[in-house]
């Protein structure tokens, strides 16, 4: 074992800023001296044949989403519509590749004659906005569209009527709300539904979840997951799993072979 | 959705880990038809009844499948509290969806599975034809 005549610790904190500096003036001499990449590359010995990769690789992880959510809960923000904790969905179409293959005119939009008339049933599930037109605003997703922040009010709106919190909305739970609006009254006014939609809140009890608690949810896998799951392109991991009468089991590739398949995960609460 | 492609996608719900059990970082305020909170499962067999109740109360429809309760499928795709994924007959994967519940959207799901339909029509001439 190597002895140090001087503190451990202070040595391997100066080492490591020694490494740190090194690396930043590389990288930095990097930058000063473009034409450095046309030139004899670096010997495999000398740092600075891979300071590229390491900051790529930085970089990478930064924006792995796990350190995105790490990151906002080690701040206190617990998981929220529209900050950036929910990515976009991705996938292997989009309106490009429609309007690539449909938009004959390339005018931007693609009318039902545009459109193969053998699959003329799947026109309407395309034109989101049901404005005879299938165009790129359709295929808008993110929390900022149209589209997505009338979900968002709507959601919003349902919450308080859905009493039992199933999905649906029979007339009983309807006429129930209405009840709760009127407050005996024969008819309400926008006073009383804003009351009923927005409840006054009960101060904090204390007992909302700390930083912690969200980082140890995320890291138990309720809140979000380590894993980052396979990307658009690459192969699905196999599986087999049974059914809740525990009858045989089912395989993912036993499934696809025949048609494609959706997966759809989650859990009751 | 499950009953307009049906027959021309497999749809299968997969029952991971819970996202708001009430022994949970952040519990949540559910409960049973019995009225009692609902903790995470720490054994198969009661995930599976959390399952069950989970069906009758939300009319699920499609066929679903209960984790192991390792949670092994639903940490290989990332798949806590819920997200969706479209696998195309090669395996691949053609959609992700965001992570929910905010990223859970069925309508952006739905757009890719039928790109992916016209796509791939040429390969099964009916998969298009009609509209149930």
């Amino acid at each position: 074992m190597i002895h140090f005549n001087r503190d451990p610790s202070r040595w391997k904190l100066r080492m490591i800023a020694a490494v740190v500096c090194l690396t930043a003036s590389m990288a930095s001499a990097q930058e000063k001296s473009p034409t450095a990449g046309s030139a004899r590359p670096h010997r495999w010995y000398d740092p600075r044949r891979y300071v590229d990769r390491w900051v790529r690789a930085a970089d990478g992880v930064c924006r792995l989403e796990i350190v995105e959510m790490l990151r906002a809960l080690a701040q206190g923000q617990p998981p929220d519509e529209g900050k950036g904790w929910f990515h976009d969905g991705q996938s292997r179409y989009s309106w490009q590749w429609l309007a690539d293959r449909y938009d004959e005119d390339g005018d931007g939009k693609i009318p039902a004659d545009e459109f193969p008339a053998e699959a003329s049933n799947l026109f309407a599930r395309l034109d989101r906005d049901e404005n005879g037109n299938i165009d790129k605003d359709d295929f808008d997703w993110s929390s900022t569209s149209a589209y997505m922040k009338q979900a968002a009010q709507t959601r919003r709106l349902f919450g308080p009527v859905d009493r039992d919190r199933n999905g649906h909305v029979t007339q009983e739970e309807w006429r129930g709300f209405f009840e709760r609006a009127a407050l005996d009254a024969d008819s309400i006014t926008p006073a009383d539904l804003q009351a009923a939609l927005f409840p006054p809140q009960p101060a904090s009890s204390g007992d909302d979840p700390l930083p912690l608690d969200l980082i140890k949810g995320f890291v138990t896998g309720e809140l979000g997951s380590i894993s980052q799951g396979p990307k658009v392109g690459q192969s699905a991991p196999d599986f087999e799993l049974a059914g809740p009468m525990r009858e045989r089991r089912l395989r993912l590739s036993q499934l696809h072979d025949q048609k494609p398949v959706v997966l759809i995960f989650g859990s009751f609460t | 959705m499950h009953r307009r492609y049906g027959d021309r996608a497999e749809f299968v719900s997969i029952y991971v880990r819970e996202a708001h059990p009430g022994d949970g970082a952040w519990p949540g305020k559910f409960k049973t038809e019995a009225g009692e909170a609902i903790n995470q499962p720490t054994k198969i067999d009661q995930r599976i009844d959390v399952a069950n109740q989970c069906c009758k109360a939300l009319e699920v429809s499609m066929p679903l499948l209960v984790d192991d309760i390792d949670d092994r499928v639903g940490r290989a795709y990332s798949g806590m509290p819920d997200r969706i994924y479209v696998i195309d007959r090669a395996g691949k994967v053609v959609y992700k969806g965001g992570r929910g519940p905010f990223g859970f959207k069925p309508g952006e799901m739905e757009q890719s599975l039928v790109m992916l339909l016209l796509d791939t029509a040429g390969d099964q001439p009916s998969v298009v034809a009609h509209e149930q």
